[in-house]
């Protein structure tokens, strides 16, 4: 496996929706950020990835990694754009974390971004997802309806999943109500949850997520080139593919309650970090919320309990704030926002926030050991990640 | 003329009937069916022919597909690719109004038994005109199990009736058409037919009748000394507006007849062209059954689906390679079977995604399953909420797409459903179709 690989520098756009700035704004004050976090100069990195999704949603920005070396004058190194759906920004961390245990560089750039608010009614990602794809096989699919599927597969095999779904959209506001990077910065009601416009099956309109506009970033070294700083160790990542784009909902192997991708990037992301009891070992997480019962099958997929169970965990208050294993302190991507390729870098700097004790009033006390899980696609594939404390502390433990 | 058989029948007729504003608006009969918005032509042709038997090679097929947007022989091809037609000696395309019995004096007079096949396409017009109704029939001709053509006739006389298709801009009184055409044209051309069956009304369980406006049954039943006279598809339309509705009702009659029963078919208008039927084998050994499935839970047909099909957005653009590569295994549907794992598939793939092996060969999949799990989806671009579905098939394979628009409810996890084709959208000026899910049974 080699050696750990560290973050030592992590930094995020505010998300929302911003006329005033565009791909390349954001990319630039992004990387301005993240080099004075990790008290670094664009000088010292030697390598960059860059995660988008879907370049062509804004313009042809994001569509390869020269999108992130212009707006930051980075010449004569190698940048390279990651494309993995949803999990797109935490493909790239494990792209750059490769790179550094193979030694191919000494100092990793990870810049996630993208800019989804500044498009045509048409040129929207629903709308593409809506008017694109394949003539008859995706004909009618829409992402809400992807999700729809497992809640109502949820509610024949475990009963009503609403209760559990208003319980995660409440959560997840109450924490982006306190997150200042955060989309939606409000609280909501059960009332307000549940009478929302429908969008497909028990899913409305607040139990999605919203495109925004954000982009965050991570400066990646070798533990042994952390000398002693502030650091946090990417001690485990995996990324699974599994079902097809069109083909997904044909598959026979799903069991339409959750994704096989998540729970096999999950087991190797366990493994490789030591963790054999997650609910217990681990302290925050940032798990892929794109729909409130997306979050309740995460937890079953991602072993923070048993099949089923993940209706009572976040009922139980278990995954809230003073619970005991709080999940999506950023306000996830429901309240949060999701940029979609810059998501997956956010959630380890939220990670890094927390393990750093710099989480504000949603600190999690003593956090050392935080999940990042991202999942891309109608349940293609899914990232995982572990990220451990690994400052001067650790160092001298 | 030999004598020919009708040895198979099968008959469609959508589920969809107006609902009383549009009843009103179009004066129409409540009874009329209308096809639902994703129904078209060819859909409705396809309906017909799953109930008939299925054969490789047809005979000719006489083809009457008026008011549709594809081509004769893109129908015939779509049909070929999932297997509901044989493949035909020759299409012979009739022409729009022609009638139930312009086809069984055509089918008498080839040397080869064909396929008929006659589908009434029609959405309600709008504008105060009267709705037609939609059908569609499949026959088979050989044996005579369901029916015998025990005659044909035809005659062309200048009527000036304007008995044709569509409303006339100054539309003439219809007590003319009923009391002076019907009783001149339907006389004669009644006394002809019978006397080249040699049978008298006597022999007749009744008489099925379309003409360009709407009968009262009972007075010619009185004047042509018969049992009954029935009306097939609401009147109105014009010469052969009704010829599905008037063969299966026709079929339908001599069925019910019993061993010894004949019908009579008349379709009037600048004279006009009729048949007569007699009972096939079929009708002394075994118990009746209708040409046309049982009507259903039928759905109203109001104006939001009536606008919302008008006004449906084009579907996205499409590579006429990728249809021409995809479409006939889609339509099939074929998937594969996995010689390794014995794994079944869908949609048809170059390895088996259970296992990971390439030894993999395509398989015809079965058209019923189960609903494993569905989502109502109010954000795709519809007049009205789309249920998507998902459907574990009889035998293997696993099935993603949308339930049927007029299908009687939602669909809930656990029922038993069968796959149908049906129009999805026109993008790039080609109709696509794909199966939807609809409850079984
Ligand atoms: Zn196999």
């Amino acid at each position: 496996m080699g050696e750990d690989v560290v973050a030592i520098g992590a930094a995020s756009t505010k998300f929302g929706e911003f006329f005033d700035r565009g791909y390349a704004d954001l990319v630039r004050d992004v990387v301005r950020a993240v080099t004075a976090d990790a008290g670094i100069t664009l000088a010292d990195v030697d390598a960059a990835w860059l995660g988008t999704a879907f370049a062509y949603t804004y313009s042809d920005e994001g569509n390869a990694g020269t999108s992130l070396a212009e707006p930051i004058g980075m010449h004569g190194r190698p940048v390279t754009r990651v494309a993995a759906y949803c999990a797109s920004g935490l493909d790239a961390i494990r792209q750059a974390v490769a790179a550094l245990r193979a030694h191919t560089c000494d100092v990793a750039l990870v810049v996630g971004a993208e800019k989804m608010r500044d498009v045509g009614p048409r040129g929207s990602l629903v709308m593409q997802h809506v008017n694109r794809g394949h003539p008859v096989l995706s004909k009618g699919r829409t992402a809400p309806g992807i999700f729809g599927l497992v809640a109502e597969r949820y509610r024949a095999v475990y009963g009503d999943p609403r209760p559990a779904m208003t319980a995660v959209a409440m959560k997840n506001h109450a924490y982006g109500e306190l997150n200042p990077r955060a989309h939606f910065r409000r609280a909501v009601s059960a009332e307000q949850v549940e009478a929302a416009p429908p969008l497909s099956g028990p899913i409305g309109l607040l139990d999605a997520c919203p495109t925004t506009d954000g982009a965050a970033a991570l400066v990646l070294v070798r533990e042994s080139d952390s000398h002693g700083r502030r650091a946090a160790a990417i001690s485990g990542i995996a990324m699974s593919n599994d079902l097809g784009y069109f083909t997904a909902n044909t598959s026979s192997r799903s069991d339409l309650l959750g994704f096989e991708s998540t729970r096999s990037a999950a087991a190797s992301a366990y493994e490789q970090a030591g963790v054999t009891r997650p609910f217990d070992e681990i302290d925050v997480v940032e798990l892929h919320d794109c729909f409130t019962i997306t979050e309740v099958v995460n937890y079953e997929d991602l072993g923070l309990c048993g099949k089923g169970e993940g209706r009572d965990l976040v009922l139980s208050g278990a995954t809230g704030p003073g619970g005991a294993l709080p999940v999506n302190t950023s306000g996830g991507l429901k309240a949060c926002g999701h940029p979609i390729g810059a998501t997956g870098v956010r959630m380890v700097v939220d990670v890094c926030d927390q393990v750093w004790g710099r989480a504000g009033v949603r600190q999690v006390p003593g956090a050392r050991t935080g999940l990042a899980h991202a999942l891309g696609g109608p349940g293609s594939l899914a990232c995982v990640a572990v990220v451990t404390d690994a400052g001067p502390a650790r160092a001298a433990a | 003329m030999h004598e020919v058989g009708i040895a198979d029948v099968s008959g469609y007729v959508p589920a969809y009937r107006l609902d009383d504003y549009l009843t009103r608006e179009t004066a129409s009969s409540p009874d009329v069916s209308v096809p639902g918005p994703d129904e078209d032509a060819f859909t409705l042709m396809w309906e017909s022919l799953t109930g008939l038997p299925r054969v490789e090679a047809e005979g000719p097929v006489l083809l009457r597909v008026p008011d549709s947007d594809i081509e004769t022989r893109a129908l015939v091809a779509h049909a070929r690719s999932n297997g509901v037609l044989g493949e035909p000696a020759a299409v012979i395309p009739l022409a729009p109004d022609a009638g139930a019995p312009d086809l069984l004096a055509l089918a008498a007079r080839l040397a080869q038994p064909g396929l008929g096949l006659l589908v009434d396409h029609r959405r309600p017009a709008g504008a105060g005109a009267p709705a037609t109704a939609s059908a569609a029939a499949a026959v088979r001709f050989g044996p005579p199990r369901v029916a015998r053509v025990a005659a044909v006739a035809a005659r062309h006389t200048l009527t000036f009736d304007r008995w044709r298709t569509g409303p006339a801009p100054d539309q003439q009184d219809a007590r003319f058409v009923e009391e002076a055409l019907v009783a001149v044209e339907g006389d004669a051309l009644l006394a002809d037919l019978l006397k080249a069956a040699g049978r008298t009304t006597a022999d007749l369980a009744g008489v099925v009748v379309t003409c360009g406006t709407r009968l009262r049954g009972a007075r010619w039943a009185k004047r042509w000394e018969v049992p009954s006279v029935w009306q097939a598809g609401g009147g109105t339309g014009g010469p052969g507006a009704s010829a599905a509705h008037a063969l299966l009702t026709a079929l339908d009659r001599l069925r019910a007849a019993g061993p010894d029963g004949a019908v009579a078919v008349l379709d009037l208008g600048w004279g006009g062209g009729g048949a007569v039927l007699t009972a096939g084998t079929d009708a002394a050994e075994k118990p009746a059954e209708p040409a046309a499935s049982a009507a259903r839970g039928t759905k109203a047909y109001g104006l939001a689906a009536w606008h919302g099909r008008a006004t449906e957005a084009p579907g996205p653009w499409t590579s006429p390679a990728e249809l021409w590569r995809e479409m006939p295994a889609l339509l099939g549907p074929t998937g594969y079977r996995c010689s390794d794992c014995g794994g079944i598939g869908f949609p048809r793939a170059g390895v088996c995604e259970l296992c990971g092996s390439f030894e993999v060969a395509d398989r015809p999949l079965r058209r019923t399953g189960v609903v494993a799990t569905h989502s109502v989806d109010h954000l795709f671009d519809s007049s009205d909420p789309v249920q998507m579905v998902v459907v574990d098939l009889d035998g293997g394979g696993r099935f993603f797409g949308q339930a049927v628009r007029d299908v009687p409810r939602r669909l809930a996890v656990g029922d038993r459903v069968r796959l149908v084709l049906r129009r999805l959208h026109t993008a790039s000026g080609l109709p696509h179709y794909f199966w939807k899910v609809d409850l079984d049974g």
